[in-house]
């Protein structure tokens, strides 16, 4: 997939016309001749000879080898992610390394995916009445919108451009609050370029 | 007393003489914002939020403590009035803390209402706000005095509601503070309700601290089943968990106030120690077993002894704890078995406790007056529990049925029964610590929070009751359990029976006269 130009949202047709659906009407058409290509139920003689289609697929094949490569060889080659990329979340920390979160859920009541959980209890210090005692956060239901970010009244969440996200069970991926605050930890000295 | 005229917003209102303006513009809908006024209360009209316009007067009044006159013209919404609001809001704010996402009123708020009306963005305060500190005022409330208003509702419903006054306000000013004597904390059976009526999150109740963020509580009406009051309640819960209960506002029974023993009953039906599968008593002692043995047993075990030793010898004992339709439905079945000898636990009996704006009453069971009626109805005739127990002895009585759901201890009568003369007894019940009941057998019921139906109280007021969550485990709702016992036995119970239990309100049935009013 090459880079879309111009914001994605008005990118002409693009996500229905590549799929072969119908172009909805507010999509203006794309600039330039229009192949159309119709997939009949019935194949015609000529593509029902099988050396014809052979030499056609062995095409198609050939044909690649000058073209740019795209695949990009990870993890020798690491994937250039864009600036605001939105990947693993972290928990922050002020600078007395203490948790910023002071258990609003505001975040739990912005997401849109259901995946962060959230039990609040009496804090232990005194500049804040409540903190999280848990924080856990489905990272396999996250859609990774960035609400909980917007959401956040503390800065306490945000989102890290930490794609490599795996795991082997599915209770691995429920990220717990000691896993997000490690997050922090391993992301606090990188440079953000848009957020922190 | 006389009626008035007067106009509200263009609009005619006619009231009774002394109503005042706040009022009278509630009866058509107009909703003039306040703090300090609360319908249960004496009006201060010490927030200055509810000032209106009234026409040949050069002052706004405030609007809750000035009664109507005839041919008054009063405007809710002039410049001038929304000027007044915002000024209002203005001095509430600038000491105010704003810590709305910490604090747990958010989302149920009036000065978070109405400061999306008045409030500004912006703040023009440049001193440092006054700071108070949290305070423990009661075993269930704790005072978070930076939010406080000073509306003095607390201070009020002490006074004129639970007479017992533990709150006071000390110092003037913006230094005022809701202040509590360390040795005179607020215990009275009534607190609670001063945190509902808290219109700010200064007063929070420890038990609901932290819980839940208010916009994720689902509400069911439903009755409270402490007592014989049985006060229109709130339930309020969350994932399938009762996190705390508020009054509901009914005239007919509770007014606008619960009592503390109402609003924590959920916790003695809650937690541990309910029972979640039928247990059968073997050789062994109890045993699990399932619901389709159970009931065959229950089935099998009744007809047996009604052909052994004719249907007068089972008996049935109904419960104050269980729906008027339970109630009816195994009255109903036992009087098709042939059983004419039934019974109803008596309720626990406390001294009722009297404060000078409301009354807890002393019958410790919602739907004593109810179940009773119900029986009587349905069976002609009913024994106290003594004679039931001398009709035991005598062996003229066999086997009983009985409905439990009451709260943990409360069925210790069961002790003097004579039970263990009995060939067969079984019971519904919701607890495992009634395995010291000598039964044959105990199944699993729901407690009031888990059923549906209609409960009748003392004064005769008939109310909805509605399930806030299923029963745990195994464990089914009481009319379920009868229902399938009904099936077992091939007993007839009639179509209309069951559909006029199932069709509410209740006012319907003949034998009820009004879901509402009193007998």
């Amino acid at each position: 997939m090459t880079h879309l130009p111009g914001p994605i949202f008005n990118a002409p047709g693009r996500a229905t016309a590549d799929r072969g659906l119908p172009t909805p009407a507010y999509d203006t058409p794309r600039p330039g001749p229009q192949k159309e290509k119709r997939l009949s139920a019935r194949p015609t003689f000529f593509q029902r000879l099988i050396v014809p289609g052979l030499l056609r697929t062995w095409w198609s094949g050939v044909r690649h080898i000058w073209q740019k490569k795209l695949t990009v060889q990870w993890p020798e080659q690491v994937r250039e992610v864009s600036d605001n990329y939105r990947g693993v979340h972290r928990l922050n920390k002020d600078d007395r390394g203490r948790m910023k979160c002071v258990a609003c859920f505001l975040c739990q009541t912005a997401c849109p995916a259901n995946c962060i959980r959230i039990e609040a209890g009496p804090s232990p210090w005194p500049d804040r009445p409540k903190y999280a005692v848990r924080f856990t956060i489905d990272e396999l239901r996250c859609v990774f919108c960035g609400m909980c970010e917007e959401a956040c009244p503390e800065d306490a969440i945000e989102l890290t451009r930490i794609y490599s996200l795996v795991g082997t069970r599915r209770d691995e991926m429920l990220f717990d609050k000691e896993q997000l605050l490690t997050m922090y930890d391993l992301t606090r000295d990188e440079k953000h370029p848009l957020r922190w | 007393m006389s009626d008035v005229r007067l106009t509200i917003d263009d609009r005619e209102v006619v009231v009774p003489e002394g109503t005042t303006i706040l009022e009278a513009a509630r009866s058509v809908g107009i909703e003039i914002p306040h703090f300090c006024y609360h319908p249960g209360l004496s009006a201060p009209s010490n927030c200055r939020m509810c000032l209106v316009e009234v026409q040949g007067q050069d002052k706004l009044v405030p609007s809750c403590a000035t009664a109507v006159a005839d041919g008054m013209v009063v405007r809710t919404g002039t410049p001038r009035v929304h000027e007044s609001h915002r000024s209002v809001m203005e001095f509430y704010l600038s000491n105010h803390p704003l810590d709305c996402p910490v604090c747990d009123q958010a989302g149920e708020c009036v000065l978070q209402d109405y400061s999306y009306g008045w409030g500004s963005a912006t703040s023009r305060f440049e001193e440092t706000k006054v700071t108070q500190p949290v305070k423990d005022v009661g075993p269930d409330i704790v005072l978070y005095a930076d939010r406080c208003i000073m509306c003095t509702r607390c201070v009020r419903f002490l006074r004129e509601v639970s007479g017992t006054g533990e709150l006071s306000v000390i110092h003037r000013g913006v230094r005022s503070e809701i202040h509590v004597a360390g040795d005179r904390p607020v215990t009275n059976p009534l607190a609670g309700n001063i945190v509902d009526i808290c219109p700010v999150g200064a007063l929070c109740s420890k038990d609901f601290l932290f819980k839940c963020r208010v916009w994720w509580l689902t509400s069911t009406a439903s009755a409270c089943p402490r007592c014989a009051r049985a006060c229109s309640i709130r339930v309020d819960s969350s994932e399938g968990r009762i996190l705390r209960i508020k009054p509901r506002e009914n005239a007919a029974v509770n007014g606008m106030w619960i009592c503390d023993e109402g609003r924590f009953a959920f916790r003695q039906w809650h937690g541990a120690g309910r029972l979640d599968v039928p247990l059968v008593n073997g050789d062994r002692g109890f045993t699990h077993c399932d619901w389709d043995e159970a009931i065959a047993l229950a089935a099998r075990s009744l007809r047996q002894v009604a052909m052994r030793y004719g249907g007068e010898s089972v008996a049935f004992i109904g419960s104050p704890w269980a729906t008027i339709e339970e109630n009816m439905l195994l009255a109903r079945l036992f009087v098709s078995l042939g059983a004419t000898m039934g019974s109803l636990w008596p309720a626990p009996a406390e001294s009722p406790q009297r404060f000078p704006g409301f009354e807890i009453s002393g019958e410790k069971a919602w739907n004593v007056a109810g179940a009773r009626r119900t029986l009587m109805d349905v069976a002609g005739q009913l024994l106290t529990l003594d004679r039931l127990a001398d009709e035991i002895e005598r062996g003229r009585v066999r086997a009983v049925y009985a409905l439990g759901g009451a709260y943990r201890g409360a069925l210790v009568p069961c002790d003097d029964l004579g039970l263990e003369l009995l060939e067969f007894f079984a019971i519904q019940t919701c607890f495992v610590t009634d395995k010291g009941l000598k039964a044959n057998l105990i199944l699993p019921g729901a407690s009031p929070y888990e059923k549906v139906g209609t409960v009748r109280n003392e004064r005769g007021v008939l109310q909805e009751v509605n399930a806030v969550m299923s029963p745990p485990g195994q464990a089914r709702r009481d009319w379920d359990i009868l229902m399938a016992l009904a099936k077992a036995l091939a007993a007839t119970v009639d179509d209309d029976l069951t559909r006029a239990v199932l069709d509410r309100p209740a006012a319907q049935w003949n034998y009820t006269r009004s879901a509402s009013g009193n007998e």
